[in-house]
């Protein structure tokens, strides 16, 4: 799943395990879900969109179409 | 400055890098309480071990206690602090570990049955086992 937490980390200037901590994940969960190894659980999805001020769809995308048909 | 402004303060200067830091200590005394409990019971069942290579039932029972008790609550502090990722790990690290010991232990139990094989090694078995389980888990960190 590709997502844009590395560029909304960039552009607070934090590192990754700046990031982390306030997350409460280790620095290699975030690298894990910048490079797209790990697909965070959806609680996860939603601290960081919380974090980040923003929708889980803005950070997240799965690659599919979002219409209803 | 009060100290709750030099709180604030403190707060606000990298809390992440922090919490992150503080995951690393924990972590790491983890690490080094669970290598110091392993030597305490190896060493310590060679220096008690008696000419024929048994352990006083003491000891034993005593070193029993103290593994399960390792094992408990160094399991219960590890899960405390584990995220995702790691519990993502850890539980390859299981299955691949109990895939090889069932896939193992019976062929050699059955190969030995037949006269085969000697009698299974219960103590290279175990050492094999943990050795896929802590492969595993580092493949998966490094990879």
């Amino acid at each position: 799943m590709k997502n844009r937490l590395k560029v909304l980390r960039a552009e607070r200037d934090w590192s990754q395990a700046e990031l982390g901590g306030r997350l409460d994940v280790s620095r290699q969960a975030v690298n894990a879900i910048e490079t797209g190894k790990h697909d965070p659980s959806l609680p996860l999805a939603f601290r960081i969109a919380r974090l980040f001020g923003l929708t889980i769809e803005e950070i997240f995308d799965d690659g599919q179409d979002s219409g209803n048909g | 400055m009060t100290g709750r402004t030099a709180a604030m303060d403190d707060l606000g200067n990298n809390p992440g890098e922090r919490a992150e830091t503080a995951r690393k200590r924990r972590a790491r005394a983890m690490i080094v309480v669970s290598v110091a409990i392993a030597a305490l019971i190896v060493v310590g069942t060679a220096i008690f071990k008696r000419p024929d290579q048994q352990v006083a039932p003491g000891w034993a029972i005593a070193f029993a206690f103290i593994y399960v008790g390792a094992m408990v609550f160094g399991g219960w502090r590890a899960c405390r602090q584990t995220d995702e990722v790691e519990a993502r790990n850890n539980r390859a690290a299981l299955v691949w570990a109990a895939c090889f010991y069932g896939l193992t232990y019976p062929v050699w139990y059955f190969l030995w049955k037949g006269g085969l094989v000697p009698e299974p090694d219960h103590m290279l078995m175990f050492a094999a086992t943990v050795f896929v389980a802590m492969a595993t888990y580092l493949a998966r960190r490094v990879s």
